[in-house]
């Protein structure tokens, strides 16, 4: 998918940038989750959405927009 | 002889309950935890048990409402073991009434505890880490964070601005190699509960049919989510409080 997104013109860059943790994720990142969401360690969580974005959520990143030019 | 990699874990409020529950799942591992509690009796008392069992522990007195008590344990910890790998902000107290005349010591003493003294703890071990480019957090909040109850509006409030916290602080120091990461736990068998039991406010047949899993969670349950949260498998996750809870929170009832 992000294969996809970089063929299409995307810089992976662009969402290393955007990521408060500076990158994006490993494949095997989300794995662990899934394998520790899977395991009896987590025999007390359900209906829970675990998200591993690197903080991508709860940034407001408003930085992103720029500011005007000086004149 | 010193164990080279040894983990160095802080955890507060590690006298009794959850927090003792973590401190032995943590010492299993191998970690030397440190017991930081306001207790005198229940913090030596808990570096006993866990020294006991042939494992490394040892008490330090912390109120986590005393900004300057939370920098000073940290340069001590860092002094005497070099380093702080993961600090478990877990100390919190339950203050009940109404909220129209809930006393203005219990809001303060709730705000004190769990809101003001997580940032404490915080803004002292981020200091530390941020230095070193390494570390975790892990701010235990509450279901009672996200989804409310009557008499409990101190509790509440406090846990909403720990899952709050935790996403301003996760953001703000991802890039610098410091993870700051929570835990909201539904209801488990702890004091905390018991008391709640106690005070007339509630009573564990009825949080068991609260929660779709028909039970309560228990304190290793909590341990095992925190042991992975501060781990190498959780490289990833940032600024996000794991529910531990049975699904009660995504539960709505009719």
């Amino acid at each position: 998918m992000m294969a996809d997104l970089i063929r299409r013109g995307i810089s992976a860059a662009k969402y290393d940038n955007r990521t408060p943790l500076g990158r994006v994720a490993e494949v095997s990142e989300i794995a662990n989750a899934v394998l520790f969401l899977a395991s009896d360690r987590a025999s007390y969580v359900t209906g829970e959405n675990l998200r591993v974005d690197g903080g991508w959520v709860p940034w407001a990143n408003a930085d992103a927009l720029g500011f005007p030019e000086p004149e | 002889m010193a164990v080279i990699d040894q983990e160095i874990v802080v955890i507060t409020g590690a006298g009794r309950g959850l927090g003792l529950g973590m401190a032995q799942r943590f010492a299993q591992t191998g970690a030397h935890v440190i017991i930081a509690e306001r207790d005198l009796a229940l913090g030596a008392a808990a570096a006993n048990q866990l020294q006991a069992n042939g494992q490394r522990a040892t008490f330090e007195w912390l109120d986590v409402s005393v900004a300057e008590q939370s920098h000073q344990l940290v340069d001590k910890v860092a002094r005497e073991h070099g380093r702080i790998n993961t600090w478990i902000n877990n100390a919190g107290i339950s203050r009940l009434g109404a909220a129209e005349t809930l006393a203005q010591r219990d809001w303060d003493a709730s705000i004190a505890t769990m809101l003001s003294g997580t940032f404490y703890c915080c803004q002292a071990v981020g200091q530390h880490m941020l230095a070193h480019g390494r570390g975790v957090i892990i701010n235990i909040a509450s279901v009672t964070g996200l989804i409310h109850e009557h008499g409990r509006v101190a509790y509440s409030t406090a846990k909403a601005g720990v899952i709050a916290l935790t996403e301003a602080l996760g953001i703000e120091w991802a890039k610098r190699g410091v993870r700051v990461v929570g835990i909201a736990p539904g209801v488990i068998l702890t004091e905390m509960v018991r008391q709640t039991v106690d005070e007339g406010q509630g009573t564990l047949a009825a949080w068991e049919r609260r929660t779709p899993m028909r039970r309560l969670g228990t304190v290793e349950e909590i341990a095992e989510a925190a042991l992975f949260l501060s781990g190498p498998e959780a490289s990833y996750i940032v600024g996000e409080t794991l529910r531990v809870d049975g699904g009660w929170a995504a539960y709505q009832l009719f």
